[in-house]
């Protein structure tokens, strides 16, 4: 069975229907890349997908079960995370707070032995800094960890969005332009860690304008023009689909 | 060895509240240093909802007068014990606080500033119309604070006391902003959007956090009203409303000790400018100006930073 | 490392700033003060202050008393009681005052009213209500004539008129709510009736409606309005306009020239009671306080260039009284100056003839109170 499901999708924002009966399924364990021109509604549909959003019309299940207009928060404790295209660090915090706080869910969130610090909440604590470091290493941001996340450079911050949603243990995780703003070097670094990412068997739904990243690690690709399903397929079978290359424009697919 | 640099400057603030007496030539000085301690501690519970969890509140001398008042109402007129009207304040203060955070925290920006003025500004009117009950516009007495047959007595007592409950206040909030709940509430502050897809439910921190301040400042009403042994309506009125966000804001926001040096240098500013003869609200306000051209983020962030720290102690 | 700097240079910074704060050796006696000089008080407030430094300067000049100069020490508590509070303590710990003359409000009296009691100090408040006297205090005195005394006035007034079915309007700031409980008390004790009783908020514009109830109650014979400030000078123009006719009497807290420029033509033949400071020129040649009435007001006068306000006289009033409690005790000790203010018999003040007791600490009796009309826009005694 599939691991995501969305079915008919669709949202209108006054008059504009920025994404328009939208189908596709997400099998569990796979890179899944959705792509497509400027403003095509990638960023809204995992808007939608993600609960940031309430949908105008269709269904989205995980598991099998309606997710369609869930708070963000619930779905996090489903085994759902996202990285934003447009930054959301919290810049008032550390680097490595900024990665505890993604595995907020799985701590023990009581006020009251927060505030008198009892020591199960302490230990708990401790090893998460520990863990936190580990996902740090893992990204690799090691050297940042000690910084407030206001003082690191752009391309971490990206890297720190990644950390920070795999804290949260996820099952099913969106990425949302990861390589954007990234020098070509750069971006080979983090087309090696979705890869990375993804082998540890954490399902990847990404969003990306990369072409040859998006190519190189994408098991099955959904292309989105004007907020319609233009088609879904292999790499290679969307390559070569000619509506995808008229939508394009001749730019090299 | 870890917990003690944890605890660094709660280990030097503790040192400074022993040696302290040791300097203060009289009981005007106590007092002083017992109003600073009783201000650092609501601006500490006010700080945590503004610094820390981005959120304002213009009403909170609103709920130190509800615990002022309830020390002074619950004993005087129905002779309850003046602990438990204490708590009962702090409870009525936290229910309000409860009632009213849902409606409110769905509000941003200004409107969440005038819904909390407007609470504020309410509670002060309730206070000063039942003069049945709180003696109107002039105020009435409050009994003193007595436990087990010991009662508190004078300000060497009281600063002992005080004492106690800033380090206690300090060593709590240090340990709140360190714990998944703090984290959670400086990051609703960050980036809500983020935030709430790493699960944390922005709402349900926000109501906690406001609820947590409000009973701060009502816990600190009573100890006002205990300590004065008199309480009149200015206590809830907006301008010390106003003098509580200024201290916030001038210490430092989202900074503990910011939290501390903002509440004694407001507190202290007024006596040390009241031989000015008439000039002191223009020296105050000026200032409060200076502060916030060449120190906009408050005095301990700025200052920290300034001197080469890691630019916040939280 | 560099936090533990900061705060040290901090508390460095404030034993500094407290060491400026203490005052100098004691040669001189101490009068303390707590005044509301700025805030919604400050029209009490502040000819209380200006007083107070017009006649320590004077009595300076002319010698001191017992040969010592007298130095003023005061702090102005913005009208926040809990403010004053903090003052009181300043006053008695760190200045050392001998005396503490002031508190403007109630509200400041009463909050400073425990520490003077513990600390043991003679203090004279400026304040009106009852509450400061009664019960009796053992250290605290006060100036002022009360509300009851006004009400008492008023209704003697009323009644030498036959008017006893009286319709109240009061203020709901502090003056006004307890000027309305001590009214309602006064009235059965004189047999009057109360046959309406309203209120107004302190910033009102327009007082028609509670006006227009009155006007409709059955039977009501005269009017009496218990507030301050510019409510009472709305209530005259809306009783004119609306074409009352009943006598109207107002309280003794708006007793000052500024009511009769605010009310024109509105306010004649209003009564209202007050001290005889307000009308010192026209009181009789043998009137024994007439030279005390005349000095003030021309003192006062000639230095601030303004008028004198009842407000003044009571902190003159208050000065006066303990300068000589100071000369009858021979000195500054506390219990001898208390008991010599408790003893004073008949000073002649700005406020009426005071003769404090152990029973009394107040020292006024109603004929402290002149019933003054307005007549042809000027003041007018009533006899």
């Amino acid at each position: 069975m599939a691991l995501l499901e969305v079915e008919n999708l669709s949202i209108a924002f006054g008059g504009v229907k920025a994404v328009q009966n939208v189908s596709f399924a997400v099998d569990p364990g796979i890179v899944y890349s959705v792509i497509g021109p400027n403003g095509a509604g990638k960023t809204t549909l995992f808007n939608l997908i993600t609960g940031v959003y309430t949908p105008s019309e269709g269904e989205i299940r995980l598991d099998g079960q309606s997710i369609a207009g869930t708070a963000p928060h619930e779905l996090a404790l489903r085994g759902m995370a996202r990285t934003f295209q447009n930054l959301q660090i919290c810049m008032n915090m550390s680097a490595l707070e900024n990665v505890m706080v993604g595995a907020h869910l799985q701590l023990d969130r009581n006020l009251i032995k927060a505030m008198l610090r009892f020591p199960a909440l302490a230990r708990r604590d401790d090893q998460l800094r520990d863990e936190a470091r580990g996902l740090m290493r893992f990204v690799g941001l090691d050297a940042y960890c000690n910084l407030g996340a206001n003082s690191m450079p752009y391309g971490a911050l990206k890297r720190l969005e990644i950390a920070r949603a795999l804290a949260a243990k996820p099952r099913i995780l969106f990425l949302d332009e990861p390589a954007a703003g990234l020098n070509s070097k750069e971006t080979a670094e983090i087309d090696e860690l979705v890869q990375k990412v993804a082998e540890s068997g954490i399902t990847v739904v990404l969003v990306e304008h990369d072409m040859k990243m998006v190519m190189n690690i994408s098991d099955r690709i959904l292309v989105l023009d004007y907020g319609k399903k233009l088609t879904e397929g292999t790499a290679q079978e969307v390559r070569e689909n000619p509506d995808v290359i008229a939508a394009y424009l001749g730019s090299t697919v | 060895m870890k917990m003690i640099s944890r605890h660094k400057p709660l280990l030097i603030l503790a040192g400074v509240l022993l040696l302290l007496p040791l300097v203060l030539p009289n009981n005007f000085y106590y007092d002083i240093a017992i109003r600073m301690a009783i201000n650092a501690i609501i601006v500490l519970g006010l700080n945590l909802l503004i610094g820390f969890a981005g959120q304002i509140s213009l009403g909170h001398a609103g709920f130190v007068g509800i615990g002022a008042y309830a020390s002074a109402i619950l004993p005087t007129h129905f002779g309850w014990h003046p602990l438990l009207a204490m708590t009962a304040g702090a409870a009525v203060a936290s229910v309000i606080a409860a009632i009213v955070a849902r409606p409110i925290f769905r509000l941003k920006g200004h409107y969440l500033a005038m819904a909390t003025l407007g609470l504020g500004i309410i509670i002060a009117i309730v206070i000063k119309n039942e003069a049945t009950y709180t003696g109107g516009p002039d105020g009435m007495a409050v009994p003193a604070l007595g436990i087990g047959g010991f009662t508190i007595n004078g300000e060497k007592q009281w600063y002992w006391v005080l004492a106690g409950l800033l380090l206690f206040s300090f060593w709590a909030s240090k340990n709140l902003i360190d714990s998944p709940f703090g984290r959670a509430l400086r990051a609703l502050h960050g980036s809500e959007v983020a935030s709430q897809v790493m699960g944390v439910d922005i709402v349900r921190y926000k109501v906690a956090i406001f609820i947590l301040s409000a009973f701060f400042a009502s816990l600190m009403g009573s100890v006002t009203a205990h300590y004065i042994g008199f309480v009149t309506p200015n206590i809830a009125d907006f301008f010390h409303s106003i003098e509580l966000v200024t201290m916030v804001v001038v210490g430092g926001m989202a900074s503990i000790y910011g939290s501390l040096i903002g509440a004694v240098l407001l507190t202290a500013l007024p006596q040390a400018l009241s031989t000015f003869e008439g000039w002191e609200t223009v020296v105050f306000g000026s200032i409060l100006i200076f502060c916030m051209i060449f120190m906009p983020r408050g005095l301990v962030p700025t200052l920290a930073e300034r001197f080469g720290g890691r630019g916040e102690d939280k | 490392m560099r936090k533990s700097t900061l705060l040290k240079s901090l508390a460095a910074a404030a034993v500094a700033i407290g060491t400026s704060f203490s005052a100098l050796a004691a040669d001189p006696i101490k009068i303390g003060s707590v005044l509301s000089v700025t805030g919604p008080a400050a029209f009490l407030g502040d000819p209380e202050l200006k007083t107070l430094q017009l006649y320590v300067e004077s009595i300076n000049k002319a010698g001191g008393v017992l040969g010592r100069q007298l130095q003023l020490v005061h702090y102005d508590d913005g009208s926040d009681a809990g403010k004053a509070n903090g003052f009181a303590k300043r006053l008695i710990d760190d200045d050392k005052v001998d005396i503490i003359v002031g508190g403007t409000t109630t509200g400041s009296t009463m909050s400073m009213a425990p520490l003077v009691e513990k600390a043991e100090i003679p203090f004279i408040s400026l304040a009106g209500a009852v509450v400061i006297v009664e019960p009796v205090k053992k250290w605290i005195f006060k100036t002022p004539h009360t509300d009851r005394m006004a009400a008492e006035k008023v209704f003697e007034d009323m009644k030498k008129r036959g008017l006893t079915k009286v319709a109240l309007l009061s203020e709901t700031s502090g003056f006004g709510a307890s000027g309305k409980k001590e009214t309602e008390g006064m009235a059965g004790k004189m047999g009057i009736t109360l046959v309406a009783n309203e209120t107004y908020g302190p910033k009102d514009t327009d007082m028609t409606p509670q006006l227009t109830k009155i006007k409709n109650a059955a039977g009501v014979q005269a009017v009496f309005v218990f507030g301050l400030g510019q409510g009472p000078a709305v209530v005259n123009k809306n009783y004119k306009q609306l074409g009352i006719t009943l006598p109207l009497y107002h309280a003794h807290g708006v007793a000052s020239e500024e009511f009769i420029k605010l009310s024109g033509p509105a306010g004649e033949g209003v009564r209202l009671p007050a001290a005889a400071l307000l009308v010192a020129e026209k009181l009789a040649a043998n009137d024994p306080q007439k030279p005390v009435a005349t000095g003030y007001r021309k003192a006062y006068n000639d230095r601030y260039k303004e008028d004198v306000s009842t407000f003044g006289g009571h902190a003159y009033d208050g000065l006066m009284i303990a300068v000589d409690a100071f000369k009858r005790a021979g000195g500054t000790e506390k219990a001898k100056v208390r008991d010599a203010i408790e003893a004073t018999k008949g000073y002649i003040g700005t406020g009426g003839r005071v003769n404090m007791s152990p029973t009394d600490h107040m020292g006024l009796d109603l004929s402290a109170f002149r019933m003054l009309e307005i007549k042809n826009g000027d003041w007018a005694l009533i006899n």
